[in-house]
Order: C-alpha cells, then structure tokens, then sequence
C-alpha cells in the first residue's frame, strides 16, 4: 500500500460522483420530457418512433400496464436474441464461420442480456459471430440498461405524483433513455476509445509474426463501440474472454479510467436525477453518499487485502510487496481494487483483474458487494430503485424505533408499500442461497468446478450471487457452459431482474397514488448523516443475516486455512 | 467378417446411419429449442401472473 495507491481510489470515486450531478441534472430532463440540447436533432427522429411503433406518447400508464410492458418487451428481446445465437451461421456478417450456439447456452446469454446481467458461460471470440455481437449483444446492451432506467424513471415519478395514477409511459421513457442518454453518450466514449487504442472493425481478425518467426491470429472486432456501452450501461459483458483484462478492450490507464467512471456515473446520475424530479435534492445526496461510502470501503479493503504479502510467500521467504495474481500489470493493484469495488457495487460485471485469485478476502468482499443487492451505486436504474427499497425498510426501522408512520419524500409509508420491499429484497438470499446449496451437492454441478473446498464454495456462491444480482462477473475456476449451469444461472437471472422489479413496480404504484405530504416537526430527516448511518446500517444487516454463513464456509474459512497452511510449515 | 463388410463407413447404409443420426441430432435440438424458449416465455408469464396478483393484494 501507498500513497498514490489510496490517492487513485479516492479520485476515481470523487471524480465518478462529481461527475454524476451534471449527468443526473441532463437524465432529469429527459425523464421529464423537457427540452435538451439535442432535441434539434433527436425529436425528429423520436417522433417517428413513436409513429413507427404506434406509441401514443401522451398517455400515461398505471404500474400494471407499465410492468407489462417491461415484461412484454423484455420476452420478445429474449426470444430475438435467442434466435439470434441460434442460427447465426445463418445470419450475415460470420466472417469467422462460426456455428450457432448450442440451446442451453442460447437460453442463458438471451436472458443474460436481456436481464442486464450479461455472464457469459462462452469465450465470445471463439464461440459469436460479428453480426450476434453486434446486433445481438450490443443491441441489448442499450435496451436492457434503458428498460432498467426506464423503471428508475417511473419510481421517481411515484414519489412526485400527488394521489396520481399514472407512472410514465414505458415506451416512451424506453424510447427517450435511448436516443438521448445512452446512444449519444456512448458514440462520444467510442470515439475516446478509438483515439485511445481501441479496435472498431468489422475484419475478423489479423495476423501477427512473433520474434521467433511464428504466426498468431489475433481475434479483432468493433470493440470501441461495445465498450462504451458496456460500461455506461452497466452491461459488463465483454467482447473478449479476458474482458478488460484484454489489451484491445483496455489498452491503457486512461481507458482504464474512463471505464471505471463510466461504469459508476450513470448509477449515481439516477439517483441525482431521483432527486429533482421528487424535489429531494439533499436526500438524493444522501443516498449518493451511502454508494460512494461502501465503494470507497470497499475498494481499500480489497487494496489492502491485495497489498499484503501472500502467506505462502512470506513462508517461502519469497520478497513481495503485493499479490499480483489475477492483477492487471500494467495498472497494479490500486486500479483492480476500485475496479473490483466498482463492478461490483455496479452491477457491471466488467473486471480488469481475476477475482477468482484475489486473496481470499479480497474475492469476499467483491462477492459482498454483490450480495448487498446491486445499490452501491447498482446497475444504471436498479440500483436506483433497489436503494430506494433499502431507504423505505430504513425509515419503516426508524418509525417502530420513535412510534410514528414512517415516511419518505413526501409519502406515508405503510404496511403494503413494506410487504412488498421485503418480497423484492428476499429474492436475492432466495435465489442465492437456494441455488448455491443444491449446486453444492449435485455430482452434475460439482463437474464444472476446478477447485474442491471453500474455494469452490466460493466460486458457486459467486455464480450465483453474480447471476442472482445481475452482476454477471465470473469468479473464474468454474466451467459454467453446461447444461446444468447454463439453465440454474439463466433462472437465477430471471428472478435477480424480475422477481424483484415487480414488487417495485408495486410500491411505485401504491405511493403515486397517496398524496404529498408536507415535511412537519416528527418526519424523520432523510438527508442528514443520522440517516446515513441508518441506511448504511441496513445495508449492512440484511446483507450480514443473510449472506454471513455462507460467506463463513467459503472466503472467510479460506483465509483461515491459508494462514493454517503456512503455519503448520 | 460379413458385418464389416456391408456396414463400411463409406456404404449406403453407414450413410443412411449417419443421415440418421444427424436427423435424431436436429430432432433433439429442435426439442431443445422448444423447451428453453417455452422456458423463457413461461417465466416471463409467471411474472406477469404475480405482477397481478400483487396488485389484488
């Protein structure tokens, strides 16, 4: 550990945050239907659209018929992606000639992508042709961040109705998050990538001569593009096995940079956006600062786990300074450890460095932040709506502590409003646990494991709490391409996504409509520290009782026996 | 052997074996399709059943 070391995780996160309030000031606008800046440009091409697609844009829906159409457009995407990887020697643009993809694995990256999670059990250079990575994946890539910003949009409108009805119109928020935030936003960071080394090419590949007079074939495609969506759609799905690990996707510390930042604005611009719309700009900051804080722990945490010398090096007698295993060498620890924190609390699932060879702790805490729920910022719209759930448990807390309905922002907040917080947050353990424990002791799930112990404990608990949270980072060591994995995880990515997003569009019904009500001398202050402390001591309860055991078998028992084995040298 | 004789790779009934084969192959990938799209649309249904039924709730 050093000084610069904590100095670049401290500036990647203040500049993510700071960053955050002009985007989420542009996001507010659009949620809103006000004009902006490209509106000479876009409106044009947004009203034929709606012409195009029979969308009425000035009627409203009620959450009912928002979700439907969330749910309705998210089925279709999954059977055209499907369809897609299934018959893509069929489709145009195979210059590698590969074949389709076998059904299982279909199932699993259709719903992958569809659900913003984007694992992915294959090593896509070798396994999806230009046209399924382009009109396949990247295509959802913009379409499953703005279904996830779409619903965000639709909370926030909940919380400004007064005894309202309506929520927004799903299409028309779909339509608007794409043409003006996502698809402009994401031209100017492929064209910064481009001029930073990344590839954009539509050749298959190219061939290099080695020093030794050898010849390798280096895999090419349109990487920029799908790399500037990746990250500010907290997609994570990468067009390289070695995901930004891979010199093409991540050719240099200012890529480097830029990846992390934009992994993490646009979550913290929900929130800001949350925050105008709903007229709670300091509650909004609130909320931001309870993300910036658990990213900001949870990067010095793994900087510190992965800065100590291995024991089994110091027992080797072996000088060290750091674990480099699983590290990006060009950037060093430092930059995987925010990275790490990053992805993680993002929902992103991009990784510059192997989690799987993190020191044990270090992995536990990446896998923690997943297990948190995907809030801290989360992915770009869930994890807006997902701390907003945390925020109504917190407040509901704080009322049986002084005897008073809670509220929030206005809203009284009752029985039903945390019936349905607790069905949506119970999704995860649900999901997690229940899969992760019959994973753990079926020969069939057992195959794809490459470690025996709490290792392989770990990285079953990983794959589906990345599945579960819609994370969509490997743990690595697991061969998940099976048909037992490829189906297990494809569930657990459905239910993460949806399971969860529907007793939100519940509570974003039930609050639009009951009326505003004025801040009086007994409401809870949700913008100050002591709210702070509370939501941060929430997070960390419901996570620690629901994950603590499990997270005990797996890294936290590793550790142990690591120290174990050095010791009884 | 008579049977190495008449089941030769290249004989019109290792043929119509491998034709076989591949058939039984596409069948049970059709098959396969079936079930993980009915699969995916049977979860996206039940989502739908439960986004109705909190709302009666």
């Amino acid at each position: 550990m050093n000084v610069s070391g904590w100095l670049e995780i401290v500036l990647t996160i203040a500049v993510t945050v700071v960053l955050a309030w002009p985007l989420g000031a542009y996001l507010a606008r659009v949620w809103q239907g006000e004009r902006t800046w490209l509106d000479p440009v876009l409106k044009p091409v947004e009203r034929l659209v709606y012409a195009g697609c029979g969308v009425k844009a000035d009627r409203g829906q009620g959450w009912l018929s928002y979700a439907a159409s969330f749910l309705a457009f998210s089925a279709a995407s999954f059977v055209a992606l499907y369809l897609i990887l299934r018959f893509q020697d069929l489709l145009p643009l195979n210059p590698q000639g590969f074949k389709g993809v076998s059904p299982d694995l279909a199932f699993n990256t259709a719903v992958s992508f569809v659900s913003n999670t984007n694992w992915q059990s294959y090593v896509p250079e070798q396994a999806l042709s230009t046209f399924s990575q382009m009109a396949g994946l990247t295509s959802h890539n913009f379409l499953s961040a703005a279904a996830g910003i779409a619903v965000a949009a639709a909370v926030a409108r909940a919380f400004a109705a007064n005894r309202g009805e309506g929520i927004g119109n799903f299409w028309v928020d779909l339509t608007r998050i794409c043409l003006y935030v996502l698809l402009p936003f994401s031209l100017v960071l492929a064209l910064a990538y481009v001029a930073l080394g990344e590839p954009q090419t539509l050749l298959a590949n190219v061939t290099a001569h080695t020093l030794e007079g050898g010849k390798q074939t280096i895999a090419l495609f349109p990487t920029a593009s799908q790399e500037a969506i990746k990250q500010l759609g907290t997609n994570g799905g990468g067009i390289f096995n070695a995901n930004s690990a891979h010199p093409f996707e991540n050719p240099n510390a200012w890529t480097n940079l830029l990846e992390i930042v934009s992994m993490n604005v646009l979550g913290y611009a929900c929130v800001v956006a949350f925050g105008r719309v709903v007229l709670a700009r300091k509650d909004a900051r609130a909320l931001v600062t309870v993300m910036a804080l658990f990213v900001l722990a949870a990067a010095s945490a793994i900087y510190a786990t992965e800065t100590q010398v291995p024991p089994a090096q110091a027992a080797a007698h072996v000088a060290t300074d750091v674990s480099m295993e699983g590290k990006e060498v060009r950037f060093g620890a430092p930059s995987t450890a925010v990275w790490a924190a990053a992805t993680t609390g993002a929902s992103d699932g991009g990784v510059n460095g192997m989690h799987d060879s993190f020191m044990p702790l270090g992995g536990g805490v990446a896998m923690f932040m997943i297990q948190l729920g995907e809030i801290l910022p989360g992915g770009v719209g869930s994890g807006l709506y997902g701390i907003v759930v945390m925020a109504l448990i917190a407040v509901f807390v704080a009322g049986l502590m002084v005897g008073r309905t809670p509220e929030y922002l206005g809203k009284k907040v009752e029985a039903r409003e945390i019936k349905y917080a607790m069905l949506a947050v119970l999704i995860l353990p649900l999901a997690i646990l229940g899969f992760a424990a019959v994973a753990a002791v079926l020969p069939v799930a057992l195959q794809g494991l490459a470690n025996p112990g709490a290792h392989g404990l770990s990285e079953i608990l990983y794959a589906y709490s990345s599945a579960s949270g819609n994370n969509g980072s490997a743990f690595a060591g697991l061969s998940a391409n099976t048909r037992w994995w490829n189906t297990t995880l494809g569930i657990a990515m459905l239910l993460g996504r949806f399971a969860y997003v529907i007793p939100v569009f519940a509570i974003a019904g039930s609050l639009a409509a009951k009326p505003k009500l004025a801040a009086t001398a007994g409401t809870f202050p949700t913008d100050g520290p002591l709210f702070v402390g509370l939501l941060v001591g929430v997070i960390l309860i419901m996570g620690g009782l629901q994950f603590f055991p499990a997270l005990a078998l797996g890294p936290i028992v590793e550790h142990f026996q690591a120290l174990q084995a050095v010791a009884a040298r | 052997m008579p049977s190495r004789t008449i089941f030769r790779p290249n004989s019109w009934i290792g043929e119509a074996r491998n034709a076989s084969a591949l058939l039984r192959r596409r069948e049970r990938a059709v098959m396969l399709d079936v079930v993980f799209l009915a699969l995916g649309l049977a979860a996206f249904a039940l989502f739908g059943g439960y986004a109705v039924l909190l709302r009666r709730l």
